[in-house]
């Protein structure tokens, strides 16, 4: 018992020693909140991309910190919309943050950076991509990442850019179908296709919408088979994708390839039911992962290791790379602001003009600024194009960034 | 050619509508409940065909000798848990009791299977004969055909043996029947085992073409229940014909008009079929009191 009662004295004493310390320590940092699902049903990717955002913060903090001043996160949990609108609550009236990082999911996205944005706390979004967060006019949210739309968008570059190049057309000779499963996530897709096109001068042979809970698609399939398509964009969920690509074989329908946006598509259930069929034949629109190519994506290599060191286990999955590389954005337009004055960062965020080969990913970063229709979204993101070859997705597009030994094959 | 294709496209599904709504018609003609827990019935012989599949290395095809006197056994223990006790309550008890059944059924699939999609994936379920420009894919053409053969053998069974005798004794008259010796309860349960069993049928042959996960019956029991009604409540070859009907209008309307309508096409053509003939295509002026045919 004595000895119990010695031991929390000591405690005791050592907190009063070390209080103080700790708030002098204070003056040499710079508190920055971050909004992650660290719990509930969207914990597994939720904390992946926060861990991309932790490796930035490890990285600046080895190069002397931000403005002289070592970085801390302080880290919000937000399994669902409502947590995160409580935690950026917290996080600009509590712990008096002047920027939150987040966040992986739209709507959690979309619930705290609207509070944030109320208390002129910056929101800087790293990969959330549904396209309202920054269609709001709300001056205090930026997103480094592309969104829902650009998978649409970046569809269509691909099949007229490297993909009509291969199969050894010109862009306006190519057949284009785009079909969509008709919730939120395909019709995103699908107008960012229609957007592009409409853009390009382009007309789509097929544009057309589907229920992904259909039992039946084959007079989708015919409708495109009457087309004759040289490449369908398709936008599905899983089971709907499987369906789909099964009648399309049935009736034969041929195309030179499929490029989907994630979804369903990159999914092993995918490639399982449907075999090698997809292999060279399939294509994917999203983010990439460590399978890029080292010459390409400078230090890749560097930040796997740097992800296993800290967190003790190979990467889970790629989110933590693209949240990697807008929190170096966010390093950056720091430094320029010259002080953590929320009007200064806006200033400086909307001065930001990355070149691409500055940033992992080789894109640039640069805003969108007041007055335009999305303010705040980086203008100069895009996504990657893998493809399955031999039962996995290989990065395949653009040509230099595909993973070494692997490049685009058509049938 | 371009319309035979769509036609023969829209033949082919109406036969998975059919073979899928021949069990729900002849539970509800024979017993009067309607099942709710028939869609889970299907997700159930299809995780078993896929069982037999992937760990016993069975072909789909042979595997039905396992899975549809496994389903007729399910259905028995069905009728005699959950209907019997409740054979004489008012029917929408007997609606609570089905839909609590399903709800049951999905979280126990899910507990023990997961929420993913399975599929098989068969070299057989794609081959495609060509005749001219005319693509007919064997799998669905088996599909097509056994709902044809079920619904007529079903039928044959009805009309010509004592036991399908005794059965249609029970729908047209409870009492009467009884008076004549027939057993009910054995009536019912055989009934219902026939019935499950014919959705084993259904899933094991619809299992190379589709996936399964613990709601996959939603997905066509909804169509089941436009089927039967629209052919008449506990009429086979009204059965068949809707389903037919409906795979049609399905394609073709999907494929004329747009593929996002089709659903609303066919309801539009149910809701016409019920206001001018509200007992079904092929059921008699009061089939819901009359029962089988």
């Amino acid at each position: 018992m004595r000895i119990l009662k010695s031991a929390l004295l000591m405690t005791a004493l050592a907190a009063l020693l070390v209080a103080p310390l700790g708030s002098a320590m204070a003056a040499d940092e710079i508190k920055l909140g971050t909004i992650f699902s660290r719990t509930g049903p969207l914990a597994n990717l939720g904390l992946d991309s926060w861990r991309g955002a932790e490796l930035a913060r490890i990285v600046q903090n080895q190069k002397g910190g931000l403005l002289g001043k070592k970085i801390v996160f302080i880290n919000g949990d937000a399994p669902n919309p409502k947590a995160a609108v409580s935690e950026s609550e917290r996080l600009c009236t509590v712990e008096k943050v002047p920027v939150i990082l987040g966040s992986f999911s739209s709507s959690i996205s979309l619930a705290a950076s609207a509070k944030a944005n109320q208390h002129k706390v910056i929101y800087w979004e790293l990969g959330g991509v549904g396209d309202k967060i920054t269609e709001r006019g709300l001056k205090y949210v930026f997103r480094t990442c592309p969104t829902g739309s650009d998978l649409g968008r970046d569809q269509l570059r691909f099949a007229l850019g490297e993909l009509a190049k291969k199969i050894g057309k010109k862009p306006e000779q190519m057949k284009v179908a785009s079909i969509y499963e008709d919730s939120a996530y395909g019709t995103a897709c699908a107008a960012g296709i229609r957007d592009e096109a409409k853009k390009m001068g382009i007309k789509l042979a097929v544009d057309e919408a589907y229920n992904h809970k259909a039992t039946d698609l084959s007079s989708l399939v015919m409708r495109v088979k009457a087309a004759g398509p040289d490449v369908i964009l398709e936008s599905s969920y899983e089971n709907d994708a499987i369906m789909f690509f099964r009648q399309a074989q049935e009736a034969g329908l041929k195309v030179r390839q499929f490029v989907g946006s994630g979804g369903g598509m990159n999914l092993p259930g995918y490639q399982k039911a449907l075999g090698n069929a997809t292999s060279g034949y399939v294509c994917n629109v999203g983010y990439p992962g460590y399978n890029l190519n080292p010459a390409y994506a400078k230090g890749i290599k560097e930040l796997e290791a740097l992800y296993t060191k800290t967190f003790g286990e190979k990467p889970n999955s790629v989110f933590s790379v693209i949240n990697y590389m807008g929190t170096m954005a966010l390093w950056d337009v720091i430094n320029r602001a010259g002080s953590l004055d929320p009007d200064a960062l806006v200033k400086a965020a909307l001065a930001t003009d990355i070149p691409a080969d500055q940033t992992i990913l080789r894109f640039g970063i640069k805003f969108a600024g007041p007055g335009s229709k999305n303010m705040g979204q980086n203008i100069l993101a895009r996504y990657f194009i893998s493809q399955w070859q031999d039962g996995k997705l290989w990065i395949v597009s653009p040509a230099a960034a595909a993973t070494p030994g692997r490049s685009l094959q058509v049938k | 050619m371009v319309f035979l294709q769509v036609l023969i496209n829209g033949l082919f599904l109406g036969g998975v509508y059919a073979l899928i709504s021949l069990g729900l018609t002849l539970i509800f003609g024979v017993i009067r409940v309607i099942n709710f827990a028939h869609g889970e019935i299907l997700m159930i012989s299809m995780y078993a065909s896929f069982f037999c599949f992937s760990i016993l290395g069975l072909n789909p095809y042979l595997s039905l000798i396992i899975v549809i006197p496994g389903m007729f056994l399910v259905g028995v223990l069905i009728d005699q848990v959950i209907i019997r006790p409740i054979r004489n309550a008012p029917s929408y008890m007997q609606i609570f009791a089905t839909v609590g059944l399903s709800v049951v059924l999905i979280n126990l699939a899910l507990v023990f299977f997961s929420g993913d999609y399975r599929s098989i994936n068969l070299a057989f379920a794609k081959q495609v004969v060509h005749m001219g420009d005319i693509g007919i894919s064997l799998s669905r053409f088996i599909v097509f055909i056994s709902a044809i053969a079920v619904a007529w053998l079903v039928w044959l069974f009805l009309d010509k043996t004592d036991m399908g005798k005794q059965i249609r004794a029970i729908a047209q008259d409870r009492d009467a029947a009884r008076l004549m010796g027939i057993n009910p309860n054995k009536i019912y349960m055989i009934t219902f085992g026939i019935g499950s069993a014919m959705v084993g049928l259904a899933g094991g042959l619809i299992m190379p073409l589709y996936y399964v996960f613990p709601s996959v019956g939603a997905y066509f029991v909804l169509t089941a229940f436009v089927v039967v009604v629209l052919g008449g409540l506990g009429n086979m070859v009204g059965a068949l014909l809707g389903g037919l009907i409906i795979g049609v209008i399905d394609s073709l309307s999907g494929f004329y008009l747009d593929p996002a309508l089709k659903e609303m096409v066919y309801f539009l053509v149910f809701l016409g079929v019920l206001l001018f003939r509200p007992s079904g295509l092929m059921g008699m002026i009061g089939a819901e009191e009359m029962g089988l045919k």
